[in-house]
């Protein structure tokens, strides 16, 4: 059987690249050391199979161009421009693609969230909360019977001292119903010790015990646990575990301001007790104030060093602080006073995160004027110590037209600063040295100094934030734009505003001035995003970006009077139970040009899609898989012309050196 | 390893699958045909070739239940499942054995080819498997996630099959049931291209609409029973839901948005569309066709693949239409020849 249409639809675009994909898998295989690998003759044949089927597509895009322009000319007659194969052949090709992205990272999506809901529920019932009574920890409390045969003798002693009541007898039954629900809950069936305890409150709706036990039973729905703990505040007022559930519960519902308010009372309530800090070091975290969480966690280690679970949780904190170096220190910490195998596990994770690193990169790019990329290069990182992070970056790019080449070296010494969790400051400086002009007589070499800046802030636990750059690099997209030397200074600055609910309204600016021997001129970009963030990891957007020229240019790039680009965009990310991460922003929409002001071009399609995939193949190696490609004028960059459409791959390896 | 066969009404055909069974290079210790109540001399075909022969005290109503009817008999440690119009290459079962030696292998499938090529469907299956096995099932393989094991013809632990309760009926594809489910229980299941079979394939419209709509059916109630468990399984949650997207959007897409561009656009040559990938698909077809020494054989009958798959997307986007929308699940089973 196979389902639906077999051949090059979206079933024949996956299974290419999965035939595509093999080999990569096959040695990820071998370097984890699982010795059932498939055969190398297998997978080379589907190689060739996949190779020979991309040919075919090829094909097929060109009989499309053919077979659209054909169908075009007798209905929109002889005056209708000829239509580029390459366009019907790009654009079915990322039309293909991007529905083959959309319904992989759906599945992904709805199985992440499946999986997360199963854990949750797989949990419940081992929860482990204290008992709440005059909050101690929870007692091992003895068995049932016994417990009964107590309340049964407790409630005859009562009964024979007064006279019975309808108010005793309604006593008597709700112990009698709160000893049922204490002996189900300790068999460990949830959704019966559920059942009975809502019979508890519904006999004596102020008893604290049950509406406690309610509502712990039903943690994995904070919205119907929330109010049962509120309810155990009003009845057990100077319970500290009252205010850390509530805290916890709020937490989970993303109200963190009310959080870290609940948090802070019971802190006040009980400032020396372990769980009222490490709650609200807890709530802190989740509300993502790293900063005042790893703190607090500092705080409590200071004056109880032997606490191996909030070793843990500040390494966990100072990961995200992007702090790796301090991080190997508290779970080397952690793992000397309480030896675990997952702790282990994590320090080891974390010394390949803070250890020196050398990543070679290979990338290539090509575009529809025929330019070619290749890039052949590498970054060594020094070990991370404190906030800031070293490293030089080199390498050596190759670009050709087909009739013509010229070959770059890049060297550039790097830092990145994280003085806050929230902010973040990346700079690096240093040159790149293009061969001289093979056709100019007593041509020599030219180093260019090149340089960025890029200061990122943003709120915790929201989406206001801010991000300003400032960089100066040569523009290397054709043998052309190199020859003549231009080079481009940009500055740029993005401003996200939270607006109501999931709506965040973000505005981008740049000024960019582009300098050769021949003219200067000036480009300026402004874009506007309404995004709607539909989980935490998926975004959403509508977008507009206006771009301007000066005017335009003879020095190899496209410099159109304006163009105008309206689009839909999705931006999400993924990690899987593997610490596999993949993330893709798409953009789909249109967009004209005018060349000269202010006549625009018709309305035209405009595609940009990246997708990076980043793969822990053990601890301290990390494969990264970068894919775009781009029909859009807003690409990062330089477009040689008005049909212009490109596509690259990059490919690295962060390999941590012992 | 046992053999079981289950037939109704398999008179014709039941004999050269035994004999195929019994001519195996590692022949199998018991050979077990479920006559289930055939009212033709099946039975007596396969008890005259020195075949153990059960029957079920009424009809089982669907190949599962006569599978499953005959798991009680089953005494060794591996358990074959044949159809009664099946015949296998003589190495087919030895060709299969070297992948349990993985102890987390519960099935094993192999390559399937028509044993007719003559009718226009029976040609456009043949390309339909020439294209699938060697393409996509491959990919699946080396992804350790074939999609099916072969109702056909596979190979099964025993005793894991046995803790599955063997073969359901509570879908009308109950291969793709029971791969599934072995998948989301942690299990292997390996595709095996060098061992070979040729079932009997439809051979006029009427046969080949009720395969197709038992198969149809079958996949969408699958991924309806499924879906959550396979979740959990890589790649093959991908595979599963690029099936599903050609089965239903894109199989509607094909039927019905060629024709209206036709139409808006005024040319009939966008009708090409249904064809136009013929330079892709041929490329495996043809590889496949050149490993059997049969590439004469395959271009032959490429035009047939192309009616075929467009009665394929037919039939699938009806089977989504009932079982997703209306609701009307089909629970009967028909034979396909």
């Amino acid at each position: 059987m196979t389902p639906g249409i077999p051949g090059t639809g979206i079933g024949g675009l996956f299974y290419m690249f999965s035939a595509a994909a093999l080999p990569l898998r096959e040695a990820v295989r071998r370097l984890r050391g699982d010795v059932g690998a498939s055969r190398w003759r297998d997978i080379a044949l589907q190689q060739v199979l996949a190779a020979g089927i991309l040919g075919g597509m090829w094909t097929t895009g060109w009989l499309l161009g053919v077979l659209f322009d054909t169908a075009r000319r007798p209905v929109l007659g002889a005056a209708a421009a000829t239509v580029s194969h390459n366009m019907w052949r790009t654009t079915t090709f990322e039309i293909s693609l991007t529905t083959l992205a959309v319904i992989l990272c759906t599945v992904e999506l709805v199985g992440f969230w499946h999986r997360r809901r199963g854990r949750r529920d797989a949990t419940r019932v081992r929860a482990t909360l204290p008992t709440p009574i005059h909050g101690a920890r929870r007692r091992v409390v003895a068995g049932s019977s016994t417990r009964l045969l107590l309340l049964l003798l407790a409630v005859e002693l009562a009964s024979a001292a007064d006279p019975p009541t309808a108010v005793t007898q309604t006593s008597a039954l709700a112990a009698r119903s709160l000893a049922r629900a204490d002996s189900t809950y300790a068999t460990g069936d949830a959704p019966a010790a559920t059942r009975a305890y809502a019979a508890v409150l519904a006999i004596d709706p102020e008893n604290s015990r049950a509406t406690y036990r309610l509502g712990d039973l039903q943690r994995h729905e904070p919205a119907r646990a929330l109010p049962l703990f509120e309810q155990y505040v009003k009845l057990e007022p100077s319970d500290l575990w009252g205010y850390l559930a509530v805290a916890d519960m709020l937490s989970r519902l993303g109200r963190n301001g009310a959080a870290l308010h609940w948090s802070a009372a019971a802190l006040r309530l009980a400032p020396g007790e372990r769980d009222a800090v490490i709650g609200r070091a807890r709530v802190l975290a989740r509300a993502r104030h790293t900063d005042q969480a790893v703190a607090t966690y500092r705080g409590w280690l200071a004056t109880h060093p032997r606490d191996a679970e909030a070793w843990q949780e500040l390494a966990r904190e100072l990961l995200r602080a992007g702090r790796p170096g301090e991080a190997v220190d508290a779970l080397e910490r952690a793992q000397a006073i309480k030896p675990d195998p997952r702790i282990a596990e994590r320090l080891t994770n974390a010394r390949g995160i803070a250890a020196p690193a050398f990543t070679p990169q290979a990338a290539g790019s090509h575009d529809s004027d025929g330019n070619t990329i290749w890039r052949l290069g590498g970054a060594l990182e020094l070990g991370a110590s404190g906030p800031a992070r070293f490293g030089v970056d080199g390498g050596y790019v190759h670009v050709g037209d087909g009739a013509s080449a010229v070959t770059l070296e890049a060297l550039a010494l790097r830092t990145t600063w994280r003085p806050l969790a929230v902010a973040r400051i990346d700079a690096s400086g240093g040159g790149t040295r293009v061969e001289p002009i093979a056709s100019i007589t007593g041509s020599s070499a030219t180093l260019i100094p090149t340089g960025q800046v890029r200061v990122r802030w943003r709120a915790p636990a929201s989406r206001l934030g801010v991000d300003l750059s400032a960089d100066r690099s040569l523009v290397d997209a054709s043998p052309l734009l190199v020859t003549n030397r231009v080079v481009r200074t940009q500055y740029g600055g993005s401003l996200s505003l939270p607006l109501v609910g999931p709506f965040t309204l973000r505005g981008i600016g740049k000024m960019a001035t582009l300098r050769d021997s021949f003219e200067v001129n000036h480009k300026s970009t402004l874009t506007g995003v309404m995004a709607v963030a539909v989980s935490p990891t998926v975004e959403l957007s509508a977008q507009v970006h206006q771009i301007h020229y000066d005017h335009p240019s003879v020095s190899g790039y496209f410099a159109p009077w304006q163009v105008q680009v309206a689009e839909a965009g999705m931006y999400a990310e993924l990690e899987t139970s593997g610490a596999l991460v993949f993330a893709i922003d798409a953009g789909a929409g249109v967009q004209r040009v005018a060349l000269q002001r202010p006549r625009f071009g018709s309305w035209t399609p405009a595609l940009r899609l990246y997708a990076m995939l980043d793969a822990p193949l053990a601890p301290g190696r990390d494969l990264r898989l970068e894919l775009e490609s781009e029909d859009s004028q807003v690409a990062p960059v330089a477009a040689t012309s008005g049909q212009w459409r490109y596509g690259s791959v990059v490919a690295s390896l962060r390999w941590a050196l012992p | 390893m046992t053999v079981i066969v289950p037939a109704y009404n398999e008179a014709a055909s039941v004999g050269s699958t035994i004999r195929s069974l019994q001519s195996q290079t590692t022949p199998p210790r018991q050979i077990i045909v479920v006559d289930d109540c055939s009212s033709d001399e099946t039975g007596n075909v396969a008890r005259a070739l020195g075949v153990t022969v059960i029957r079920p005290a009424t009809n089982t109503g669907s190949k599962a239940g006569a599978q499953t009817y005959a798991l009680r008999h089953v005494r060794t440690a591996l358990t074959v499942a044949v159809d009664a119009d099946t015949v296998l290459e003589p190495d087919a079962l030895e060709r299969l054995l070297p992948a349990f030696e993985r102890p987390g292998v519960a099935a094993a499938c192999g390559f399937v080819l028509p044993q007719r090529v003559q009718s226009v469907w029976e040609r456009g299956r043949y390309v339909e498997y020439l294209f699938a096995f060697t393409y996509y099932k491959q990919v699946q393989e080396c992804y350790g996630r074939p999609l099916i094991s072969s109702g056909c013809f596979s190979m099964y632990r025993t005793a894991v099959l046995r803790a599955h309760g063997g073969w359901s009926n509570r879908t009308m594809a109950e291969d793709m049931d029971l791969t599934w489910s072995l998948y989301q229980g942690g299990n292997e299941v390996r595709f095996v291209p060098e061992a070979v079979c040729y079932p009997i394939e439809p051979r006029t419209f009427r046969l080949m609409g009720r395969q197709l709509r038992r198969w149809s059916h079958g996949f969408i109630q699958n991924v309806k029973l499924h879906w959550r468990g396979l979740l959990s399984v890589p790649y093959l949650r991908s595979a599963v839901a690029v099936a599903l997207w050609d089965a239903t959007v894109a199989a509607a897409l094909y039927l019905v948005l060629l024709p209206i561009l036709a139409i808006v656009l005024r040319t009939p040559w966008v009708l090409l569309g249904y064809v136009i990938d013929a330079p892709a698909v041929l490329v495996p077809v043809v590889v496949g066709g050149a490993k059997r020494h049969e590439i004469g054989r395959a271009l032959a009958s490429v035009p047939a693949f192309f009616v075929l798959r467009t009665v394929n997307a037919l039939f699938f986007l009806r089977a989504a239409g009932a079982e997703f929308v209306l609701g009307r699940s089909l629970t009967v089973y028909e034979k396909g020849h």
